[in-house]
């Protein structure tokens, strides 16, 4: 269809197509869920790598069908949506497809075996280590090379950060402060959800000398039904 | 479970437009088909007038089939076709036997050609 195509009209042509497979597999995306983001498994990383390579030759070339772009990035999809299905429901499906945690370091000593097989280097372990702030390995009980690439450390008992609970002190129950107010719109889910009322809100507002809630920039409950307010900037002055 | 309904959905209208869409080609090509042998036995007996008239309704069933198949097929495959059947234009106007003729052998192999190419077929998927 080139032949009847202006050139001032080819640019709106890529401009649309990107916009239309950009909302595609941003839906994808998410719908895929949130695990994609952070922690790539094996097949996820190849999912992503080839929706990205695949997205992008229909949207520069215009010579090509945009089904034949969108139809192999959502054939991708489903083959990730009954992946991640059977990974689910079958321990050894997960096995196979996302691999199973390796120890690294076990009781302070290095398991070198594991770290040649994962083809993980002592600069890399060490690395990490740091990142972690532990600085001596022999401090270290466990280390345990997650499938995601993570490691996750495990410390000696006499290594391990003092607890409140080592001594005896009794915390209060500090529960889940509740936002109320986001950029002065009232969020009424939330309110009902600590089980206040708009009177409280109004009560709150006469105490604290505010004269609507549109002037509040930031407002949350905590677990005492204690109300902690910021101001707008424009209220401030 | 949500996600695989999704991937239900989806495979069902994978293959079902897929499935039409095939459909669709082959029967619209296999048209056009006709006309173009038509048009070769009008030439063949040198009633070029006639010949004029199916190439003229050829033109028109070309401009409605064009709307759909971009976005079934390669565009450059489209073009191939509307080139060619603009120079099968010019020499019927012209009366020239011998370029008609080779112009519409090409276009009867296009027109084979594309539905072959779009076909649920192993060769394809290889």
């Amino acid at each position: 269809m080139l032949l009847s195509i202006d050139r001032e009209i080819f640019m709106l042509i890529v401009f649309i197509r990107t916009i239309i497979l950009f909302i595609l597999i941003v839906a994808l995306m998410r719908i895929m869920g949130k695990r994609q983001i952070g922690q790539l498994q094996a097949s996820e990383l190849v999912v992503s790598l080839i929706i990205a390579d695949l997205a992008a030759i229909p949207m520069g070339n215009v010579g090509i069908p945009l089904l034949s772009g969108i139809v192999p990035i959502l054939t991708l999809f489903i083959g990730e949506a009954v992946l991640s299905y059977i990974s689910l429901r079958s321990q050894t499906a997960r096995k196979i497809l996302s691999g199973k945690p390796s120890i690294i370091i076990s009781k302070g000593k290095i398991v070198e075996n594991e770290l040649n097989k994962q083809r993980f280097s002592i600069d890399d372990l060490v690395e990490q280590l740091r990142i972690k702030n532990v600085s001596n390995i022999e401090d270290v009980e466990y280390a345990i090379l997650e499938t995601g690439g993570n490691l996750s450390i495990i410390l000696k008992t006499a290594k391990m950060p003092v607890l409140k609970e080592d001594l005896n002190i009794n915390a209060k129950y500090e529960g889940l402060p509740i936002t109320l107010i986001i950029d002065g719109v009232l969020i009424n889910e939330n309110l009902s959800a600590a089980g206040l009322n708009i009177n409280w809100i109004n009560n709150e507002l006469k105490i604290n000398k505010i004269a609507s809630v549109k002037d509040i920039f930031f407002a949350f409950v905590t677990n005492d039904k204690v109300f902690k307010y910021q101001l707008k900037e424009s209220q401030k002055r | 479970m949500k996600q695989l309904a999704y991937s239900l959905i989806i495979v069902i209208l994978i293959i079902t437009v897929g499935t039409l869409t095939i459909k669709m080609l082959k029967k619209e090509s296999e048209s056009l088909h006709d006309l173009f042998t038509e048009i070769e036995n009008s030439i063949y007996i040198d009633e070029w007038e006639k010949a004029k008239n199916i190439v003229k309704e050829t033109q028109n069933q070309w401009d409605k089939y064009k709307k759909i198949w971009p976005m079934l097929i390669d565009h450059l495959e489209i073009d191939n076709v509307t080139v060619k059947l603009s120079e099968l234009q010019a020499y019927i106007l012209n009366q020239d036997k011998t370029e008609s003729l080779s112009k519409l052998a090409a276009l009867k192999v296009l027109m084979k050609h594309i539905p072959e190419k779009e076909s649920f077929i192993i060769q394809n998927i290889l």
